[in-house]
């Protein structure tokens, strides 16, 4: 039970994220991304991600709508994930993680405005991270596969492990043991995406 | 003609009166390309255009706003009534980079509407406007945004900026992937550069300019134009070919990535 009594906001996420946290012993959370908690709080994750960001279209045949929904509405709504877990923490520190899958990092033909999304998210993150130290907050990235997406589909090598549960990983970010980690992306897609 | 020469080729520059734009617009024009300073005001973009054609050179301004769409289509419509396409499409334009509490951002204040209008919106729709052209253009067409270290590493003060320059870098990276079978290349370059922003906060804080040349391997601020600009044409030639979905990081070796 790593995370025994702890208490973990979590916006989107499948049942995997949700399911590892409470096997871990966490009281799990579901909530929008602007949230006032009821109570105390030890992490926020992130996953929240609008479907119509996941539809593939070349940039061409985007229209200000889509990117609208996809770019500007996602980013704010990472915004104030953010905002939300710093004053849900009271100034006694905490954990925020954003669930930000690889192509982030590769891009990907046919989603340049979620991979813009992504890395707008990742780089928030690093800010946090960066400004948010000294009050006890890190701010970590949890890099996932994108659904659907495999190596070859962004010309990549195929995954080298053939399933990673993350749930199982963020369980292991949100442990004592990772309390100087931040700023950080753990990249667990299995091995497509490796950093340089 | 040498190998970087960009004679014959139409490149658009955004921000281009002042700055890093307008130290690749000359840099670009100095190797023969075509240049149309897109400048917000043109108090600041006719004087860069005048003294390229003094120079000997090709290039008009015309006023743009990089936060209107319509704005953007004209520069290109210029361009293309003028110089017959677009070769080489460099947003460079950013307003922002105002310092800020991540706690107290708000979403509809100019730190953030301005920093995701100009560096964000902005690329996509110069990446939309521009397209027909660069793959008329083919393997010479380029896609050219300007990002910032601040875009790869964070930043303390500045949270919008870096989130925008970020998402920059994954707009190229996924357009990189998407023209790459049209032969268009779509690149970074993260400057740090002597510009009149910059010049106003050594001003404001002058410890500021000691302590960024002090981390700075090679000990300078950069140039705009032998230092960016030069890195702009190169990707803008075809020396670059096989370059692309990068970000060049020209900063004097302050941050070092890989």
């Amino acid at each position: 039970m790593r995370l025994a009594g702890q208490v973990v906001y979590l916006t989107g996420g499948d049942a995997g994220l949700a399911g590892a946290l409470t096997r871990a012993g966490a009281t799990v959370v579901p909530a929008p991304p602007a949230f006032t908690a009821d109570g105390h709080v030890d992490a926020v994750i992130h996953a929240a991600l609008d479907a119509v960001a996941l539809e593939p279209r070349p940039l061409a045949d985007v229209d200000d709508a889509r990117f609208e929904a996809v770019w500007e509405r996602g980013m704010r709504a990472a915004i104030a994930c953010c905002q939300s877990a710093y004053r849900a923490f009271a100034g006694g520190g905490g954990r925020i993680v954003f669930v930000v899958p690889t192509v982030s990092m590769s891009g990907a033909a046919g989603l340049a405005p979620l991979c813009a999304l992504l890395e707008g998210q990742r780089l928030l993150a690093k800010s946090a991270a960066r400004q948010w130290g000294a009050a006890g907050i890190t701010v970590n990235v949890l890099a996932p596969a994108l659904d659907g997406f495999d190596g070859d589909a962004i010309s990549l090598a195929p995954a080298a492990l053939g399933s990673v549960d993350i749930g199982e990983v963020l369980v292991g970010l949100l442990s004592p043991e990772m309390q100087f980690v931040t700023g950080a992306t753990v990249g667990a897609d299995g091995g497509i995406w490796m950093s340089p | 003609m040498t190998a970087l020469s960009l004679a014959g080729r139409t490149a658009i520059v955004t921000g281009a009166g002042q700055g890093v734009g307008e130290g690749i617009a000359r840099a670009l024009a100095a190797r023969g390309a075509n240049v149309v300073i897109a400048a917000r005001r043109a108090e600041t973009g006719e004087p860069v255009a005048a003294a390229i054609r003094e120079g000997g050179g090709n290039a008009f301004c015309i006023e743009t706003d990089v936060t209107k769409r319509e704005a953007l289509a004209a520069a290109v419509s210029a361009a293309v009534t003028r110089y017959g396409g677009v070769t080489i499409m460099v947003h460079n334009a950013f307003r922002g980079g105002l310092p800020h509490r991540l706690e107290e951002l708000d979403p509809d204040s100019p730190a953030w509407r301005y920093s995701s209008e100009t560096a964000v919106w902005a690329s996509y729709r110069c990446a939309q406007e521009a397209f027909p052209w660069l793959r008329s253009a083919g393997e010479q067409g380029r896609l050219i945004l300007l990002t910032s270290p601040a875009g790869v590493e964070g930043s303390v003060n500045l949270p919008a900026y870096a989130a925008v320059k970020g998402a920059q870098r994954a707009l190229a990276k996924s357009l990189a992937r998407e023209w790459g079978p049209y032969g268009i290349t779509v690149n970074c370059i993260a400057p740090v550069a002597e510009t009149p922003s910059l010049s106003s906060a050594f001003a404001h804080n002058p410890v500021l300019r000691e302590r960024l040349t002090g981390r700075t391997p090679l000990g300078r601020i950069g140039r705009p134009e032998e230092d960016i600009g030069a890195v702009a044409a190169f990707l803008a030639s075809d020396d670059a070919s096989y370059v692309t979905g990068q970000t060049i990081v020209c900063d004097g070796g302050s941050f070092m990535g890989l």
